[in-house]
Order: structure tokens, then sequence, then C-alpha cells
């Protein structure tokens, strides 16, 4: 099938009635959570998965994606407007969003971000196509050793970009690959961890143990915080913005468009990479970079257009190769194995109706994004004001019973609570709960393309390294591996000099 | 000060796991509607919503149109003690 006609394949499905609905519930929920305190778009996704499972996979898909896209357009509306970012790749919006909001400006800091986050959108749907093929192409020839190094070299650079440690992460990402181990043996069918539980043998289930790290562990660390948010009295006014306005927003929204949707390829990328880079390459190259922190529109451009360009690009790799680059891309991989899809270069060939009814559905999410945060913004802006202990007991209680009900069995809801203290604990201790989660689910892929390699060389380990691309990837990680280790040694070498 | 509002939070934490935990427990037993109802207090309860009436009658109105919306989606809840059907 070629390029256009997918495209028009992609519409015929992603306009049929109940998936535009899906599609239309997907992106409300995000745009809602993206708003509301207490739970980000991990977490939503979380939750909701178990509703997706009798729906077909591509609607299923079509609402997860909906969500995630969804709410980097929420997540600025209340960087904006309560200096709180909703999601973690808002965050740098605040630094000029909220100053411009301060100065009377939000009605433009809002339109902007709108806007930017839809050129971004739409661009990096684009540039998707094109990359997608050629590289699940290339990846038809993968054999399981270059599968094996390539999942190595995305969980190296995973924890090589992890925003705090990267000893930290590694850390998360050994516990994840632990924790995947739990129940029967891949190949063997041993069981294995499951310390005579018979609701460990099918392993820990991946939705109670995303369910409580991402929902309940979240909200836990929200029962900390101050449960009243203050919000900015501003009349939203001039929501269209100006001419100078796009003026000034015009470079930004282009750079960062391609700043996000490269650095969303890579793994342990995504929006929230995409949006610090994007912001501290504007004030780089402004010619007023004092304003940057002080209500400057770039600020906001850039960043806003940058972390849905990223959003994106994420999927490339996930769609192309079968490895998911980031968390939430995970959760549509899990998403996908869970409805019985094998995501990986096969995808295209075997189920085009996911692969291209999911790429039109974005950009048909993306325009219904557009009207329903620009007309509609009052209406967003009435929802922050809900107080958050109202919320709390419900999303507790949301996850209780999606727990539930993917076996219709308390054991679920005991592991995910579990999950949940663990997560809050790890969250307390600073340590990441994305490299783990990425682990837990890249882990079982890992052991297989390893095993299967080495059945295929007769247990010798030089496999790896004798095919090119496998090679090279090792190489790679071994390399990264190798500087993080190298400027940890200087750090603590600093250290004690002073 | 500072110390006193960790221990605030610590006891608060706490609890809210807690009550998770032992409504995990006794799910089955007691079932969905009475159990949730319990649940649902102590957590309305411990992020600050004081006045009793209130309590249970938000409690109540969440349990029982969560029970009816979820059901008619087709999730069944443990029945327990209680039966409304």
């Amino acid at each position: 099938m070629d390029i256009f006609a997918g495209i028009l394949y992609g519409f015929k499905i992603s306009l049929q009635h109940l998936n535009l609905f899906y599609c239309f519930i997907g992106v409300f929920v995000g745009t809602l959570v993206g708003v509301l305190p207490g739970i980000g778009p991990t977490g939503a996704m979380a939750i909701l998965l178990p509703l997706t499972f009798g729906l077909k996979p591509t609607t299923a898909i079509i609402m997860l994606a909906g969500i995630y896209y969804g709410a980097m357009y929420g997540g600025s509306t209340t960087s904006i407007l309560v200096n709180i970012p909703g999601e973690p790749s808002s965050v740098v919006t605040c630094l000029d969003g909220y100053q411009m909001a301060k100065k009377g400006r939000a009605g433009p800091a809002l339109g902007i971000s709108a806007f930017g986050s839809f050129i971004g959108g739409t661009f990096s749907l684009v540039v998707l196509i094109f990359l997608v093929f050629p590289l699940a192409q290339a990846a038809l020839k993968f054999g399981p050793p270059e599968y094996f190094s390539l999942i190595c070299m995305s969980m190296t650079l995973l924890s090589y970009l992890a925003k705090g440690s990267v000893i930290k992460a590694i850390v998360m990402v050994i516990f994840g690959l632990m924790l995947s181990t739990v129940g029967l043996d891949l190949v063997s069918g041993m069981p294995r961890f499951v310390f005579g539980s018979p609701s460990l043998l099918d392993g820990i289930g991946f939705v109670p143990l995303a369910m409580g790290l991402f929902g309940i562990s979240e909200v836990l660390m929200n029962i900390e915080g101050p449960l009243e948010r203050m919000i900015l009295k501003t009349k939203i006014k001039n929501i269209l913005p100006n001419l100078e306005d796009w003026k000034r927003s015009i470079g930004p929204i282009i750079r960062g468009s391609v700043i996000g949707f490269f650095l969303g390829v890579l793994p342990g990328g995504g929006g929230v990479i995409s949006s610090f880079v994007s912001y501290a390459a504007e004030k780089r190259i402004s010619k007023h970079p004092k304003e940057f922190g002080q209500g400057a529109i770039e600020g906001v451009a850039g960043p806003e257009t940058a972390n849905n360009a990223g959003a994106g690009g994420a999927f490339v790799p996930l769609l192309a190769l079968g490895i998911p680059p980031n968390v939430v891309m995970a959760f549509l991989m899990g998403a996908l194995i869970i409805h019985g899809v094998a995501p990986g270069p096969t995808l295209i060939s075997q189920h085009p109706e996911i692969f291209w009814g999911v790429i039109a559905s974005m950009y048909l999410g993306n325009i219904m994004l557009l009207l329903l945060n620009l007309p509609l913004i009052g209406l967003w802006v009435k929802l922050l004001k809900i107080p958050y202990r109202i919320l709390m007991p419900l999303i507790l209680l949301f996850c209780v019973i999606g727990a539930y009900s993917i076996n219709n069995s308390v054991a679920d809801v005991i592991i995910m609570i579990i999950c949940g203290i663990v997560g809050y604990i790890l969250r307390k201790f600073d340590y990441e709960e994305a490299p783990l989660v990425m682990a837990f689910i890249l882990g079982p892929l890992l052991e297989t393309a390893f095993r299967q390699s080495l059945i295929m060389s007769d247990g010798k380990f030089s496999i790896f390294l004798k095919r090119p691309i496998s090679g090279v990837a090792l190489v790679i990680s071994a390399m990264l591996l190798i500087s993080s280790g190298f400027s940890y040694y200087r750090k603590a070498k600093m250290k004690v000099k002073e | 000060m500072k110390d006193k509002q960790n221990q605030i939070n610590f006891i608060k934490i706490g609890l809210v796991s807690a009550s998770l935990f032992v409504y995990a427990l006794v799910l089955n037993r007691l079932g969905y509607l009475i159990a949730t109802f319990l649940l649902l207090t102590v957590l309305f309860r411990s992020v600050g919503l004081k006045r009793w009436s209130s309590l249970i009658i938000i409690s109540a109105l969440t349990v029982l149109v969560t029970y009816f919306v979820f059901t008619s989606l087709g999730l069944r809840f443990p029945e327990g003690i209680l039966k409304l059907r």
C-alpha cells in the first residue's frame, strides 16, 4: 500500500462512528487530566486500560493515544494559569507562560500554545509516516541478536537520558527486569519466583503494576501537597495571538517541531526533554534573551510545540521496531499485546488498520483539540477550581475498580496497592518509575531475544558482536555507560577536592 | 513546624494505604457496596472533609453511582452480604 492510499484508508477507518467517538473521549479525557490536579496522562492511561479490553485494538489505541497528546494541550493551561504543570512536559511552560498571564496576556499565551501544539503535532505525523516505512523495512531483516542489542541500547539510553541520577535509573531498570521474570519461564514453562502463590504464576500484571506506580503513588504524593491551588484571577481575552505575537513565535514553532520530533524518537525522550531543549535553544538564539522568564512568548511557543512534536516522534520506534521509547508508548504496547497484536516491523503489513487508523485519528484528534481548547477554554478554567480533596478518593476508587475488573480478582487489587506504596517510597527517594515500567515491559522481549540468539549460536556469546548492527548497538551502549561513569567519577573527584 | 507537617503527612499516607489494604482484604466478604462505602468515608475524611453528615451522603452517593454505572457497563462486583437485586 503506498502512502497516499494508506492515508485515505486510515481516514476511512478513523472516521467510523465508534472510532471517532473514542478519539473524542480520548482527547477529552486527556485535556481533563492535563488540567485536573493529582493525575497525569500516564495515570489516566493506566486506569482506563482495563476499560479498553472490550474494544477492538484499533479503537483502544486511538483512545489511549488521544489521552497522551490531549494531556499535552491541557497541561499547558495549568502551567500558564496556575504555575503548576499539569503534566511533566509542560514544566518549562510555567517559566514564561505564567509570567505572561500575570501581565494580563494569558489569552495569547494559551492561544499560541494551542496553535503551536497543533502545528507541532501535525508536522510530526507527516514526518512519522515517511520515517516509519524505511525503518520498518530495514527492521524486517533483524533477527533475535539485533533485537537483543537494540533493546539493550534503548534501555541504556533511557537511563543515560534520565532526569535525575543515572545510577538510580539503572537500578530501576534492573528492578523492572527482575519483576518481569516472575511467573512461568518463557521457554521451559517452569515457574520462577512465584513463592508458591498461584496468583503469581501468570506473572505480575502490567496493568496493576502501572496503575499502582502511576495512579496510586501519584495520589499519595499529592496528599502531601497543598490542598488548594491559587488560580490567577485574570480575564482571558484575545485568545487569538496578534500579528506581532505570530511574528515572534513562528521561528520557535518551526524549530520546536523539528527538535521535538527527533528527540521524541530517542529512547527516554518524548515530550519532556523536547520541551527543555527547545526552551534552551530559543533562549540562546533570541535577540533579547533577558525577556525569557519575564513572559517571552517564544518561551511558550517553542516548548509547547516541541512537546507535541515529540509525542508524535515517539511513535516511530514503537510502530517500526516494536520497541517503545518512553512509558506512554510502553502503555500503548502493553495494550497491543493484551489485544494479541504483536508490535514490530510486521505491524504495518499485518494490521494496516491499526497503523493507518491510529495515525489518521491523530490528525483528527489534533483538530478536535484545537476546537476543544480555544473556544472552550473558559470551561477548563472552571475545572481548575475543583478542590483536590474531592478528586483524590475518586481517583483511588477508579484505580481499585479498574484493577479488580481485569480478572474479577482481589489479587490484582492487592498487587496494585503494593506497587502504589512501593512507588510512593521510590518517588520519595528520587527514583523514577518510568525506567522500571519500561524495563518491565521490555524484559520478556529482551529475554526471548537473548535465549533465541543463544540457541541460534549454540550458546556462543560472540553472536551478539559478530553481527554488524547488533555489534554497533552494543558498542554504543557500552560507550554510553562508560561516559556516564566517567562524568560520575569526575564529579566525585571534584567533591573530594572541595 | 516542618517536622510536625511531616508527621501529619506520614499518618495520612499510612492511613490511606492501610485502608486500601484492608479494603482489598474484606472486599469479597463484605461486598462492593459496604466495603467501598466504608473506604470512601475514611478517604474523604483523611483529605479534610469534616462534617459527618456530608461525609456519609457523598460516600453513599459515590458508591451507588459507580455501582450502577459500572454494572451497566458489564462489570461484576462482589455481592457480599448486601444484595441489591
